[in-house]
Order: C-alpha cells, then sequence, then structure tokens
C-alpha cells in the first residue's frame, strides 16, 4: 500500500478556481480528514481522487490500480432495489447473516427487504456508509457521511464505521473537528481557492 | 368490491354505448353490405374461430409481425445505446431514422413486394414501423437516466453487465416500455396492410383482401375484430414480460 499524495493541483470551472495548488499527502492505512468550509473545493477534490473528473494541472499520485469505494455527497442508491440489493449490487457474494449483522449494528434492523426509496434520508445515508463499507476496497472516500444523522445514531454509527475500516486508507471530507477526532482521523487542511460563500460547486 | 365493479362499469358501459350507436347506423343504413350490424359480426367471429383457417392464418401471421417486431425492438435498443456512447453513430443514424419514420409505410411495402417475397413482407415492415420508435424511446430512457448512479456505478467498479442490467436497464424500463406498447400496435397495423398489399397465401392479410374483392364487409369486420384481439393480446403479453423483467432486474 502506498500513500496517496497530490501534487500542485488545479482546478476551476469557468473563471472560479475551486481548487488551486493543493498539495496533500493521504498516509497508507490511515484516516484523513479533509477540513475545510463549506464551498472550499473538497467535493471536487473527492471526485479528482475517484477519476470522475480531470485536474486542470498537477497530479494525483498512488492512486493506481486501487479498488475504491465511497460515499458520494448525494446518497446514490438504487431506489427501487431494496437495501439487501444496494449493498449486494457492490459485493454479490455477501451473506445474508452478513448484510443483517451490519444492518443491525448501523440501526437499520429489519430494513434488508425496504427499498430504498422507502426510507427515511438518514437510513438512506446509512446504507450509503454501509455500502461503501461492506465493498471490497484499498480507500474509502467519503464526503461527508454522517451527514443529516441525529446525535445518537451519529456517534454510533462513527463508531462502528471505525471499527469496519480495517487497513483502508481513508480519505473523510468534514467540516467538523469531533468528526474526525471520533474516527482518530489526522486533519489536513485544503487551502483556499477564491473563497466563496455559497456551495454551487 | 365496490370499487372493482366501477372499474368494470368504466370500461364496458362505454363500449355498450358505441355498439349500440353502431347498431343504430347499421339499422338506418339497413344494407349489411355496407355495415353489418354488431350482432352479425359476432357471429361470423364465432364461426371464423371454428374453422382451422383462421387459427392457421393468425398463427401465420403473428409469428411474423412478432418476429420482425423483436428484431425491431431489439436492433431498436442496441442502436440506441451505441448512438447515445458514439456521437458518429448518432449523427450517421439519424438520417435514416428520420426516413424510416417519415415514409409512407406503402412506399416501403411496394418497395419490399418488388425486391423480396411477399412472405417475408409482414416481417420486415413490422420491422421497419418498430426500429425508429423503439431507438428514439430508448434513447430518450438513457439520456434521462441519473447520470449520478452512473458515476458510482464507475467508482464502485461494477461490471458493465451488472450495471447495465441492474441500474441502467430499470431506468430505461419505463420509456422502453412505453415505446414496446405503442410499437406492437403499429407493427400489427403496418404488418396487416403489408400482408393486405403482398396477399401472402394463409395469412390474415389475405382474407382481409379477399374479404374487400368478394365485398363481404361481415367478413371484413369479422377478420379486423380478430386482428384487434390479437393486437391487444400481444400488448399484454409484451407489457406483462417487461414487468417481470423490471421485477427481475431490481432483485439483486
Amino acid at each position: 500500500m502506498r500513500d496517496i499524495r497530490t501534487v500542485a493541483l488545479c482546478k476551476s470551472y469557468g473563471a472560479h478556481t475551486v481548487l488551486r495548488d493543493v498539495n496533500l499527502t493521504f498516509p497508507a492505512g490511515k484516516t484523513s480528514a479533509v477540513m475545510a468550509p463549506s464551498g472550499a473545493g473538497k467535493t471536487t477534490l473527492l471526485r479528482l481522487l475517484m477519476g470522475l473528473e480531470a485536474p486542470d494541472s498537477g497530479e494525483i499520485i498512488g492512486m493506481e490500480g486501487l479498488r475504491c469505494g465511497a460515499v458520494f455527497q448525494e446518497d446514490r442508491l438504487v431506489d427501487r432495489m431494496t437495501v439487501a440489493g444496494n449493498l449486494r449490487l457492490v459485493r454479490p457474494a455477501l451473506r445474508r447473516e452478513q448484510i443483517l449483522k451490519a444492518l443491525d449494528a448501523f440501526g437499520l434492523s429489519g430494513c434488508a427487504d425496504q427499498r430504498a426509496a422507502e426510507l427515511s434520508g438518514g437510513m438512506k445515508r446509512r446504507v450509503a456508509l454501509l455500502r461503501a463499507l461492506l465493498h471490497e476496497n484499498d480507500i474509502l472516500l467519503l464526503d461527508e457521511p454522517f451527514k443529516g444523522l441525529d446525535e445518537d445514531t451519529r456517534e454510533r454509527v462513527m463508531d462502528k464505521t471505525r471499527e469496519m475500516l480495517g487497513g483502508r486508507t481513508v480519505i473523510l471530507v468534514t467540516h467538523d473537528s469531533a468528526e474526525a477526532a471520533r474516527l482518530h482521523a489526522n486533519e489536513l487542511y485544503l487551502p483556499f481557492g477564491e473563497k466563496t460563500d455559497d456551495e454551487r460547486i | 368490491m365496490n370499487d372493482l365493479l366501477s372499474r368494470w362499469a368504466r370500461r364496458l358501459l362505454p363500449l355498450l354505448f358505441w355498439l349500440l350507436v353502431w347498431q343504430a347506423a347499421s339499422v338506418i343504413i339497413g344494407r349489411e353490405v355496407f355495415l353489418p350490424s354488431p350482432a352479425q359480426v359476432a357471429v361470423r367471429v364465432f364461426q371464423l374461430a371454428g374453422t382451422t383457417a383462421l387459427w392457421q392464418s393468425i398463427g401465420y401471421t403473428t409469428l411474423r409481425i412478432l418476429a420482425g417486431y423483436a428484431l425491431g425492438v431489439l436492433s431498436g435498443a442496441l442502436l440506441a445505446a451505441l448512438s447515445v456512447r458514439f456521437r458518429a453513430v448518432e449523427f450517421l443514424l439519424s438520417p435514416l431514422m428520420l426516413t424510416v419514420k417519415t415514409v409512407p409505410v406503402a412506399s416501403f411495402i411496394i418497395l419490399a413486394l418488388i425486391c423480396f417475397s411477399a412472405q417475408r413482407l409482414s416481417l420486415l415492415i413490422s420491422f421497419l414501423m418498430v426500429l425508429p420508435i423503439l431507438y428514439q424511446n430508448t434513447r430518450s430512457g438513457i439520456l434521462t437516466a441519473d447520470r449520478q448512479l452512473d458515476e458510482m456505478a464507475r467508482v464502485f467498479r461494477l461490471p458493465p453487465w451488472r450495471k447495465l442490467w441492474h441500474v441502467t436497464f430499470p431506468q430505461v424500463l419505463p420509456s422502453l416500455s412505453a415505446g414496446c406498447s405503442v410499437a406492437i400496435g403499429l407493427a400489427w397495423k403496418s404488418g396487416v396492410a403489408a400482408e393486405v398489399i403482398g396477399i401472402p397465401r394463409g395469412s390474415v392479410g389475405s382474407y382481409l383482401q379477399q374479404a374487400k374483392v368478394y365485398l363481404e364487409t361481415t367478413d371484413l369486420l369479422a377478420w379486423t375484430v380478430v386482428i384487434v384481439l390479437a393486437s391487444l393480446l400481444c400488448e399484454k403479453a409484451v407489457r406483462a414480460l417487461l414487468r417481470a423483467l423490471g421485477r427481475r432486474a431490481e432483485r439483486m
């Protein structure tokens, strides 16, 4: 396993610079929390790491050949599939007991056969997180994975998440230091591009 | 129970109304050769149902129309997928699809009659009718599919078939189904029209043509009823098949 590095990463959309000269190192097998306020380009950074977009200049080193799992800004579940189906979609070999156990740990007992569309926002978020955790991958890219969870579930889910990370490299995007601390993450700060107050990016 | 009753009433009463209008018209006209009564047609349908000619011809025509339909659905959907993936395919196909869509069916039928045998005519014609509809509908289905799920599949590296079957197909299904439903009716209409012109032996169209030649209006309408029933039955079957496929694709 290698560290993942971004070298002089730049990205703009039109005249709007989102990332300017971003140099970060994400140590292999560790959890890194990218801290920055809204609109500072965290999501864009993740999209570049996922390979969904190409940087204008600079490069990302160490991602080649790694299997990726992700929680996106949105939940991105297949609405008409059941919860169990959504999890099996990324890992068909999952056994029923494994799924039930994982759902139980995330406070989702009894949801396995419900369609994703029928879940509440917080439940969907947890399923999206479980999907990334149960998927067999080397690196996890998590974009505010605990967004929309109420206080009790949030802490429980964070603890369970930490237990399930194994030796994976994790890049967590958040603006909450308590969240980073709870996941034993080292905090990294994103240098501002042109700071914006909105989240149009 | 009441619900079921009112649903049936909503369907049956209008039908009954139009049958009465038909009956009244035929009484006013008073000549079977111009407009036979519904009862006369119904009797003829039952008479025909007792003959092997009807079942054989229905079999003959259904087989060809459904073959053309299936071919049209598959190639329409496949070409649509290719056209979304490769812009060049879209540019290449767009004049072709426009042509197929706008050229009168009769021109195709006559052209096909010159080049091919009458036997395969209805297959070819229903294929041509179905192709542009399925192309268009599948395309718009794919284009409106959720990009975000696409990205999800990419990041998790879902194998292409799994993505296609479980992520893309269920999203395209609504517009695909709409296309399939419209197309099956058109396949029957155009396929039978082709048979009436090409008169392949033993086809439903050849009996329609016969009825026309001998001015057997009752026969003409009886055959028409049979064709409508066959077409509706096919549509029901296609819908049921698509629904079953949809349910299957949602299971993982």
